[in-house]
């Protein structure tokens, strides 16, 4: 989908279009993992699988949230050289609150008054080389973000010490506690190393990958592998109610640590891992 | 396929057994963290004490739009059911709530067995779908405090699709998938 825009103050009005793009479909590549994988489940699974799908199908046609929870929006914005990030800011910030008028649901709860106020997007941004700007939407509801989750290696509770074979009990010990609470089949971020927070982020950022992409480092790949293969393993299944397919996919990346630290983050998204983009040039307004 | 006609007789509730798939039509009341909560430790008004007398709850907080001259669901699936354990037996003494529905379940089978209650699992992440299923919005308790997400919101629903996965003689699906996928785990080579 191109669309023209003549000024920045268009820009708003896309990114509320993004918002409502991202919470009413799925990407492409998220509906075909399902998709393969109610192929080759059965029983309650299948069952289960086969209402997900009618899920999406009805959530597009009347253009309402595939999911009622809507998530806190994630953005991470990547801009060229010379922009102004106050800018951008005001605008994502102006976008979320029509947003939220119109159709997301209000998930913002000043934990001071307990008062519920609209919404508050977590906005990360990147400067780059390129001539465009780039908005990557994610949103990610509670259920999947309440089971998300750090350890810390070595864990003496798991047997599991700093190395790939300690990440991978690490790992499946999230998926055995997550069950069916962060509504499987799930999509796992993962980031090996980094301080506390720099690790959960990257983690979650893991989650914008095409769930068929290739990870350009061998070793990574074979343990995003290695940790789908496992989990599956464990048939927990979709909804937590048994089954083949706990994970439809592992996206893995690692940072440099600290000689004394050794985290591993696991970023859980849902099965309904929504996620789209939209790129700014010039005028004209891409959303993929 | 079981029908469920709302208010559930005891006998029927006692009946349902673990693997069941119903499919619920009547009145029920959406309750999830805040509104539990507040339902236990403060004076309730008379109305709301009218209205809650052994009701079926829905964990989940939809996404509702007032129009001209009624409520819209537009989404509306489950939220995780564990986060209310802490109020889920304080729930069933004070206003007789034994049947509920949600996603992801409880392990504290006990809870269940002791007080006669059921558990019902709902489509995870299907709000698109199951706001389908939900027929009129009646009323909205405690709006403006607590927001859209935790008001309490007594709607009517036709054929919401469910699956039986804790029954009130004990048997409870989420906490035999847990140990069947932990025993798994510690015998993984």
């Amino acid at each position: 989908m191109i669309f023209m825009i003549k000024n920045k103050s268009d820009l708003e009005s896309a990114l509320v279009e993004l918002c409502k793009i991202t919470s009413n479909t799925l990407p492409y590549d998220v509906i075909l993992a399902l998709k393969k994988a109610q192929e080759k489940e059965d029983g309650n699974s299948k069952i289960f699988l086969d209402l997900i799908l009618e899920n999406i199908k009805i959530a597009k046609q009347n253009a309402i949230p595939v999911c009622q929870d809507t998530g806190p929006p994630f953005f991470v914005v990547y801009y060229p050289k010379g922009e102004s990030t106050n800018e951008l800011q005001s605008t994502i910030i102006l976008a979320t609150e029509k947003a939220t008028k119109e159709f997301l649901r209000p998930n913002a709860v000043d934990p001071i008054s307990e008062k519920n106020i609209g919404n508050m997007p977590e906005i990360h941004f990147q400067e780059w080389d390129k001539e465009y700007f780039q908005f990557d939407l994610m949103l990610k509801g509670a259920g999947s973000e309440n089971v998300s989750c750090q350890y810390f290696l070595p864990d003496s509770n798991l047997g599991a010490y700093g190395d790939f074979e300690g990440i991978l009990k690490c790992a499946l010990d999230a998926v055995l506690k997550a069950q069916g609470k962060g509504c499987p089949p799930g999509i796992l971020g993962v980031c090996i190393g980094g301080s506390r927070n720099s690790s959960m982020l990257e983690a979650k950022k893991q989650l914008f990958r095409k769930i068929d992409d290739i990870n350009p480092n061998k070793k990574l790949f074979s343990l995003e592998k290695k940790i789908i293969s496992e989990a599956n393993k464990l048939k927990i299944g979709t909804a937590g109610l048994g089954g083949k397919f706990t994970l439809l996919a592992v996206k893995a990346s690692a940072l440099p640590r600290h000689p004394a630290s050794y985290f591993v983050s696991f970023s859980y998204s849902c099965w309904a891992l929504r996620r789209h983009s939209l790129k700014f040039k010039e005028g004209v307004i891409k959303f993929d | 396929m079981i029908k469920l006609e709302l208010p559930i007789s005891n006998k029927d509730l006692l009946s349902l057994r673990v693997g069941n798939y119903v499919e619920v039509s009547g009145i029920i009341f959406t309750l999830r963290d805040k509104a539990s909560r507040w339902l236990l430790e403060e004076k309730i008004p008379e109305k709301i004490k009218q209205e809650l007398k052994n009701p079926t709850i829905y964990h989940c907080g939809p996404i509702i739009k007032k129009t001209k001259d009624a409520y819209k669901v537009i989404s509306a699936g489950p939220t995780t059911s564990e986060r209310m354990l802490p109020y889920l037996s304080g729930l069933n003494k004070r206003f007789g709530i034994s049947l509920i529905i949600g996603k992801g379940g409880f392990r504290n089978t006990d809870i269940f067995k002791k007080n006669k209650m059921v558990y019902l699992h709902t489509l995870s992440g299907c709000g698109a779908l199951l706001a389908q299923k939900i027929v009129k919005v009646h009323y909205v308790f405690k709006l403006q405090e607590f927001g859209m997400p935790e008001a309490i919101w007594k709607i009517e629903v036709k054929a919401l699709p469910a699956i039986v996965t804790i029954d009130a003689d004990g048997n409870n699906l989420h906490d035999s998938i847990y140990k069947q996928s932990e025993k798994l785990l510690k015998n993984r080579k």
